[in-house]
């Protein structure tokens, strides 16, 4: 039976896996719509989202943004209304509940904000608890692992006390080594350092650190901004849909809103390595912001060389000043290797500088600065 | 080493003892209830059905005029009889203090070593009075000696104080001579009424006593065992009808003709309606408790719910949870059952003695019937899983998500119902008042379940409180039926004014009523002879009688051939009713009547009927004669009424006037009341221990109720609630719950008490008692309410309120 699976296998030939997703998790058009007393709300909205294996996710947004709900997709403690949930071989969302707790016990190590521990039990026998429900280790072992992992939280000096008797943070501390008891390839997280001081919180960040580069794949909700630049991607989260990081981050004056009517618009395109993505001379109707890779913006000289006036990376667009002037192209822009963008047309670009003044401003002064230093290379 | 998982179990029960304690008695007051009333019935009734058969009960008791032993040759011959044994009933006083008389029976049995039927046994060592010293008695009694039975030792004041054996008792016969007895030792008779039910000692002595005591050696009771052990109490009582025409043909008059139903305890009855009352109690207990099972479980997993969803995203299938959970109950009724199976044993070990004593029956042996445990384990563990079956199933279906969210307090609360709305709007209440009700009526499904137990509670104890004074209400009613002191009927009819005269002569008589006195019965339309009924004649002027009429009327002076008949008449003669037309048999002439009236009969009676004295004369040619005689004495006490009626019976005797039958008011009093009190005690145990398993309850769900509630505390302490004001919200939530369940229980009561009055009167007394709702039971368990709750719920808010926010907030 496919639960009895115990691991999830990167298959090596052609990194796919066994539902066909390419992504160690993939969460394709999910859509959870809670039914309240005024009426049907709409917690995630056809959200789509790829996670690889050893990456170090975090997500963020405004509280009720739907963070919680999206990672409970994930963790199989909620089901979609609609869409697929894939992590590895595993189709969440066809789960039973039993498959689940048993699919959850073994995969998933979950870590939670609050209220964490059995009070009744020690710490080490908390650690010991999912490898009793999941009965994985042999039972004469258990306790020697439990101690190991609360070793390696620096907890072990601890172990017999009941949680009770620890602060929030070593609480917290002695979560993850119960996350990780059935050694999951994969920990849920959902606002683990919400309540601790920043002191803490950053030591438990370090501790996922070190998990991800044991090969761990981590997916963490936070609230806070400077954990969040240290991980190696952020998922934006507004009104239950995932904003284009690219986007929330060049272009920070929009609302909410307008992120995501922007991140609608925005169509990912890929390029390979020498291609031309814009030719100086050609119209030019797209704003292109870069996800991955590098360009170079190259000027055609009089003599007809072609000079590489500048070299762009993730996080920087370029287009804009033919889509402010509708001139004609003002230089080539090609690709260095393997670049992703996103491109805003027209008609979306119009309209989200047509609704925020600040961000009209900052393409101008930008746009400004380029044409500046264009002249100045000529 | 046991798995984290079960130790967890394991560390939930034994870090809240207090709760963990809660639901075990919960659990225990059903296993308790139902195991002590089925093991002192098994006992008691295991007893009764060995030890009665042993005695060779007599099928037919005749009760006649002195005989010799000529007649019993006569009887032994007849068809159908295969033994018959003489008897003889003395009536003496003896001395109980200097200058106190008691009456004492002393039945004389001819030969004691060849007693055959009724037998009467040695009674060595006897539990119940070891002081006597029964062991060292003499059995069969010498001469001028008497062997007690047993039973007139259970209650004191009938016997001189302190007697033993081998000390002598001060007697005075009828005929006024005074003698010494020696107490030879200890009898037993399990054929008889126990002492304290005729409420007089009693004993046997042999036939040369009987002669020293009385001048005949002659004998009066008739006892006779058929041939065929099939037949029926009814072909039974023909046989015994035969042997009666055979006695009388002989001269000798045959008073009472008694026909027990055969192999049945003459106590049988009672014990049935005990055993009716107990079962009841032992059911009673039984539902209180699955109610409490189910309040109790239900609160103890909605306080887990959190760590309900922590296990399920760690892993935990719901089918490993809610084995946890049951593995929790099981303990649960482990431990009840630890409690319940030696406080059951106990309680039915006392049950037993108390009620073995007053049926006089052996003590049992100590035994523990092993159905008896099988059904308490049972119940012990059966009645957990039912009830929290479905509480542990709910509980751990809950998603993960729903076990972990965390949107603050209050997040389940449902959109604002109408009872909220309406209870904010009441603007005379303070708004601490209204946010405590409100709270009441949030958690809809417990509250009914917290009501529900506590109605149930007090319901059961002020319907068993009515019911008890229903009883008590009863004999009042019955006892102002008689407006005489003493009473005598005599074996014949005797002229009137001689009687009057003789009881008019004697000191302390006030008034004096003679009433005609008849033997008849019933002819049916089919010719068929139906049972005995005693017709009694009153004079039209009466005023020593005050019935209680249930339809119809009493007789009018004006009446002709109208009769008033007892309901325990109807209950022999069920196709009859008010305003029939009878015809009964008196003297073997047949006379139509009509049925004008039906009155209440005393308890036990046979059927008993009231014509007009003056019609009843002419007809059956009585003028001037009478076979009752009642009289009003100037004092009423039972002791002056006795003295009265031991002068009356004592010139009656010396004036040749054979009397059947005498009795005072006092000692119907006393004989009701005996049968009385046993119930009443038994309803009065009953109602205590329903108060006890209702509080019990009450402080349990109201406790649990604040507990569930800890974290609200915290909140609204955190907001600034001072501690008092956190008390008294959590306060008035708790009276009113009590408040409301108390007012509930008592319109439930009502009802259902008078149920349970008809029920006992129906299965006791054939009729129903005079319902009286007790006023004192549902003020006693209002006031039991308000304490129970107010310290119910101030505990648990007081503790409360004593953690500091961050404890609570991390409470769970
Ligand atoms: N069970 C539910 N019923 C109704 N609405 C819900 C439920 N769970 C979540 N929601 C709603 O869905 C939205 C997203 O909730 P979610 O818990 O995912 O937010 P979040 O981003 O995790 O917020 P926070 O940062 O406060 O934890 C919120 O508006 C919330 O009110
Ligand atoms: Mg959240």
């Amino acid at each position: 039976m496919f639960w009895k699976r115990n691991k999830l296998n990167l298959k090596s030939n052609d990194n796919l896996y066994e539902h066909g997703n390419e992504h160690l998790i993939e969460i394709r058009g999910v859509t959870k719509t809670f039914q309240t007393a005024a009426g049907a709300f709409p917690a995630l909205k056809n959200v789509d989202l790829r996670v690889d294996h050893s990456e170090f996710v975090a997500v963020i947004g405004k509280s009720g943004s739907g963070k919680s709900t999206l990672i409970n997709m994930i963790a199989g403690i909620d089901r979609p209304t609609a869409g697929q949930v894939y992590v590895g071989d595993t189709a969440v969302h066809k789960l039973n509940e039993g498959q689940m707790a048993v699919w959850r016990g073994k995969n998933l190590g979950i870590v939670f904000q609050f209220f964490q521990l059995l009070p009744t039990l020690t710490l080490v026998e908390n650690v010991m608890l999912p490898m009793d429900f999941c009965n994985v280790h042999k039972s004469n072992e258990r306790e020697k692992i439990a101690m190991h992992l609360l070793d390696q939280m620096e907890m072990a000096d601890h172990a017999h006390k009941l949680p009770s008797g620890i602060s929030g943070g070593q609480q917290q501390r002695v979560a993850i080594a119960r996350a990780l008891a059935n050694d999951p390839p994969i920990l849920i997280a959902d606002e683990p350092t919400g309540n601790l001081d920043s002191r803490t919180a950053d030591s438990v960040f370090e501790l996922f650190e070190a998990l991800v580069k044991q090969g761990k794949t981590i997916l963490m909700v936070t609230h806070d901004r400077d954990l969040a630049k240290r991980v190696t991607r952020s998922v934006i989260i507004a009104d239950g849909e995932i904003i284009e990081e690219s986007l929330a981050r060049v272009f920070a004056a929009l609302s909410s809103a307008q992120l995501i009517a922007a991140t609608h618009k925005a169509d990912p395109e890929r390029y390979a390595p020498g291609a031309i993505i814009i030719e100086q001379g050609k119209p030019n109707d797209h704003l292109h912001v870069i996800l991955k890779g590098a360009i170079e913006v190259v000027k055609r000289q009089a003599d007809g060389s072609d000079l590489v006036v500048a070299t762009m990376r993730p996080g920087q667009y370029f287009g804009e000043i033919e889509m402010l002037s509708g001139a004609p192209s003002i230089a080539t822009i090609r690709a260095v290797d393997d670049v992703e963008t996103v491109m805003l047309d027209q008609v979306a670009f119009q309209k989200m500088i047509g609704e925020s003044q600040t961000t009209r401003a900052e393409i101008d002064r930008i746009a400004q600065q380029r044409l500046a230093e264009n002249r100045g290379a000529r | 080493m046991i798995a984290p998982r079960w130790r967890k179990i394991f560390r939930d029960l034994w870090s809240n003892k207090t709760r963990t304690l809660l639901v075990a008695l919960s659990i225990a007051v059903g296993v308790f209830g139902v195991g002590t009333v089925t093991h002192t019935f098994t006992i008691v009734q295991n007893e009764m059905m060995a030890a009665y058969p042993k005695s060779n009960p007599a099928s037919a008791t005749l009760y006649l005029d002195a005989f010799d032993d000529s007649l019993i040759q006569t009887v032994r011959r007849m068809p159908g009889i295969a033994d018959v044994e003489a008897r003889t009933a003395l009536n003496v006083r003896v001395r109980v203090a200097p200058d106190e008389w008691r009456p004492l029976g002393l039945y004389t049995i001819p030969d004691f070593n060849a007693s055959r039927i009724n037998k009467v046994w040695r009674q060595g060592f006897y539990e119940a009075a070891p002081a006597f010293g029964a062991e060292n008695g003499e059995y069969p009694p010498p001469d001028r000696a008497v062997a007690l039975e047993r039973s007139s030792l259970l209650i004191p004041g009938m016997l001189p104080p302190g007697v033993t054996v081998g000390d002598t008792l001060e007697i005075e016969t009828i005929a006024g001579q005074k003698r010494t007895l020696k107490i030879a030792g200890l009898a037993h008779e399990e054929t008889n009424f126990p002492a304290p039910f005729m409420n007089q000692a009693y004993g046997y002595i042999t036939l040369e006593t009987q002669e020293w005591l009385t001048g005949s050696r002659r004998s009066d009771q008739l006892m006779i065992i058929v041939a065929d052990k099939t037949l029926k109490q009814k072909e039974i009582n023909a046989l015994a009808e035969q042997v009666k025409t055979k006695i009388e043909s002989g001269g000798i008059t045959v008073y009472v003709v008694q026909v027990p139903e055969p192999g049945k305890h003459p106590l049988h009855d009672l014990f049935a309606a005990l055993l009716l009352l107990l079962n009841g109690l032992g059911f009673a207990s039984l539902l209180l408790s699955g109610f409490l099972v189910v309040n109790t479980i239900s609160a103890l997993l909605s306080q887990q719910v959190r760590q309900i969803g922590i296990m399920k995203a760690i892993g935990a299938r719901a089918r490993q949870v809610v084995g946890l959970y049951l593995v929790m109950i099981i303990l649960f009724g482990v431990l009840a059952l630890i409690i319940a199976i030696p406080l059951s044993i106990l309680a039915a070990g006392q049950l037993s003695l108390y009620l073995a004593g007053f049926i006089n029956v052996d003590f049992p042996a100590f035994t523990i019937p092993p159905n008896v445990l099988a059904l308490e384990i049972a119940i012990g563990m059966l009645v957990p899983i039912l009830a929290g079956l479905f509480p542990v199933i709910a509980g751990t279906r809950i998603t993960v998500r729903a076990a972990l969210n965390d949107y603050g307090i209050g997040s389940n609360t449902p959109k604002q119902g109408f009872i909220d709305r309406a209870l904010m709007r009441v603007r005379v209440l303070s708004r601490p008042t209204r946010l405590s009700l409100r709270n009441t009526f949030r958690r809809k499904a417990r509250l009914a379940l917290t009501l529900t137990t506590l109605i149930l509670g007090g319901a059961i104890f002020i319907s068993v409180m009515s019911a008890r004074s229903s009883m008590v209400q009863t004999v009042e009613d019955l006892l102002k039926y008689w407006q005489f002191d003493v009473l005598v009927q005599f074996a014949r009819p005797y002229r009137m004014e001689q009687l009057e005269q003789i009881a008019r002569a004697i000191p302390g008589v006030e008034r004096v009523e003679m009433w005609g006195l008849m033997n008849a019965r019933r002819m049916r339309a089919e010719g068929s002879e139906g049972g005995a009924i005693l017709l009694f004649a009153p004079t039209e002027a009466t005023r020593m009688i005050d019935p209680t009429i249930s339809q119809g009327r009493w007789l009018l002076p004006e009446d002709e051939n109208a009769i008033v008949v007892s309901n325990t008449f109807l209950t022999a003669e069920p196709d009859v009713k008010l305003g029939d037309t009878i015809i009964l048999k008196i003297q073997n002439r047949e006379y139509p009547w009509r049925i004008v009236g039906i009155c209440t009969a005393r308890f036990g009676a046979s059927g008993v009927a009231y014509v007009n004295y003056g019609y009843y004369a002419r007809a059956l040619n009585e003028v001037g004669r009478a076979g009752s005689l009642q009289l009003v004495t100037t004092q009423h006490d039972p002791e002056y009424q006795a003295k009265i009626k031991r002068d009356l019976d004592e010139q009656l005797k010396k004036q040749g006037v054979r009397v059947g039958f005498s009795m005072t008011s006092g000692d119907i009093r006393t004989q009701n009341e005996m049968f009385f009190n046993i119930i009443a005690g038994l309803l009065i145990v009953m109602a205590i221990l329903m108060a006890l398993v209702g509080g019990l309850g009450l402080m349990g769900t109201m406790s649990l109720n604040v507990l569930e509630r800890t974290r609200e505390i915290g909140v609204m302490r955190a907001v600034g609630a001072s501690n008092g004001a956190v008390r008294r919200v959590i306060m008035i939530e708790g009276l009113f719950i009590g408040i409301l369940s108390g007012l509930i229980a008592i319109a439930i009561a009502f009802p259902l008490g008078k149920l349970i009055a008809e029920g006992i009167g129906a299965a006791l007394f054939e009729q129903s008692l005079s319902y009286e709702f007790s006023l004192f039971g549902a003020t006693l368990w209002m006031i039991i309410v308000i304490l129970l709750s107010a310290l119910a719920s101030v505990l648990p808010a007081h503790n409360a309120s004593r953690m500091t926010v961050r404890e609570i907030l991390a409470y769970d």
